[in-house]
C-alpha cells in the first residue's frame, strides 16, 4: 500500500466516522421531535356520594363540572384534572 | 369566533399570545443571526450557538404548553384557583364582582370566608387584585372585621426543589409587579389587615403546560396549610378574604 492509498483509507474511514455520527444525532432529533408530539395521558378525577374515582379526560370537562349523577341521587363532579408525567429513569445527580 | 362561546374565545386569545411568544422567539433569532453576517461579528454568532439549546427548550415549551391550553385542560399556574375552588366548595354561589373574576362567600369553623378566583373555566387571570380591593371595601362597609387576606399561587421553583412543595410567607403572592399586586398592598396597608402568602412550587415549563399529579398533590397540600392559617391567625366570627391567584383555564366554579 502506498502513501497516497493510506490516505485515502484515512479519508474514508473519516467520512464514515462523520456520516454514522450525523446520522446518530439526526435519528436522536427526530426521536426527541416523536416524543415532543406525544401526548401525556391526562385524568379526570370525580366525586360522587364522597368517594373518588378516575377516568381518562374527555374534551369539555372541567373542573367543577357536573358530569352526571350518583346512584344515591346527588351529583357526580369533576374535581380535578391532572396529566400523569412520566417519571424518566435518570441517572443519579452528580452532586 | 363571533358566534363562539366565552371559554373558546379565551382560549384563542391565550393561544395567540403563545403564537406570539413563539414569533418574537423566531425574530430574535433571525435578529441576531442577521446582525452578526452583517457586522461580521462572530462572537454573536457562537454567542447564538451556545444558547441556542436553551431557546429551543423554550419554544418547544410554548409549543407544548399551546396543545395544552387548546385542549382546555387545568395548567400547572391554575394552582391558585383551583385551592379557591376546594376553598370554597363546589356548591358555593360565585358573584362576578369585576371583570373575569368571581366571588364566593363560604363558612370555615365560624370564620366567614370571602373567595376570589378568575372566572372559569375560559382562559384568564381575571382582575385578582381590583376584586379584593372591591369585596373588602364592601365587607367593612357592612361593619365586617376582615382580619386576614391570604394569596395563594404557583410559583417557580429552583433547580433541586421538587415540583408541588408548598411554602408560606408575608406579603402577596402574585407573578404581576403591577396593578394588581399594589392593590393586594394598597388595601391591606390601608385597613391594617396582614397579608399572608401560600404558594405551590412549580417549573416554568410546568406553570404552563397540563397540571401534573405532583402540582395536584401540591393543591392538596396548599388548601390543607391555608386552613391552617386560617385557624392561626383569625378569630371565630372575622372576615378572612383569600384570593386564588393564576389562569383558571379549565378550573370552572
Amino acid at each position: 500500500m502506498n502513501t497516497y492509498q493510506l490516505y485515502l483509507l484515512l479519508l474514508l474511514v473519516v467520512m464514515l466516522i462523520a456520516t454514522t455520527a450525523m446520522t446518530v444525532k439526526q435519528m436522536n432529533e427526530i426521536r426527541r421531535l416523536q416524543e415532543l408530539r406525544k401526548r401525556p395521558r391526562v385524568v379526570t378525577v370525580e366525586e360522587c356520594d364522597g368517594k373518588t374515582t378516575t377516568r381518562d379526560y374527555r374534551e369539555g370537562d372541567y373542573v367543577g363540572l357536573v358530569s352526571g349523577q350518583c346512584p344515591g341521587g346527588g351529583p357526580k363532579r369533576v374535581i380535578g384534572i391532572y396529566a400523569i408525567k412520566e417519571e424518566k429513569k435518570g441517572g443519579r445527580s452528580p452532586i | 369566533m363571533s358566534d363562539s362561546d366565552e371559554v373558546t374565545r379565551s382560549v384563542a386569545s391565550t393561544a395567540a399570545e403563545i403564537a406570539s411568544a413563539l414569533n418574537f422567539i423566531y425574530k430574535y433569532v433571525r435578529h441576531v443571526l442577521l446582525f452578526a453576517e452583517k457586522t461580521k461579528n462572530w462572537y454573536l454568532i457562537l454567542q447564538l450557538a451556545i444558547f441556542m439549546p436553551q431557546i429551543i427548550q423554550i419554544a418547544q415549551m410554548y409549543r407544548k404548553a399551546l396543545d395544552d391550553f387548546l385542549y382546555k385542560v387545568p395548567v400547572g399556574d391554575g394552582a391558585g384557583p383551583l385551592v379557591a375552588l376546594r376553598l370554597a366548595g363546589f356548591g358555593a354561589k360565585w358573584r362576578e364582582v369585576t371583570e373575569d373574576t368571581v366571588v364566593a362567600e363560604s363558612e370555615f369553623e365560624g370564620r366567614r370566608l370571602l373567595i376570589i378566583k378568575a372566572k372559569g373555566p375560559g382562559s384568564t387571570v381575571g382582575r385578582p387584585g381590583e376584586a379584593a380591593e372591591k369585596v373588602i371595601r364592601e365587607a367593612i362597609a357592612q361593619g365586617r372585621r376582615v382580619s386576614l387576606m391570604v394569596t395563594v399561587d404557583a410559583a417557580l421553583k429552583l433547580e433541586g426543589e421538587d415540583t408541588g412543595d408548598v411554602a408560606e410567607g408575608v406579603g402577596a403572592a402574585i407573578g404581576d409587579p403591577g396593578p394588581e399586586k399594589i392593590r393586594f398592598e394598597r388595601v391591606a396597608t390601608e385597613y391594617n389587615i396582614p397579608l399572608r402568602a401560600v404558594i405551590v412550587k412549580m417549573g416554568m415549563d410546568e406553570a404552563i403546560l397540563a397540571m401534573n399529579q405532583h402540582i395536584y398533590k401540591g393543591v392538596e397540600n396548599a388548601v390543607e396549610r391555608v386552613k391552617q392559617i386560617i385557624r392561626s391567625e383569625s378569630r371565630e366570627g372575622d372576615t378572612v378574604v383569600i384570593i386564588g391567584v393564576g389562569n383558571t383555564v379549565g378550573v370552572g366554579q
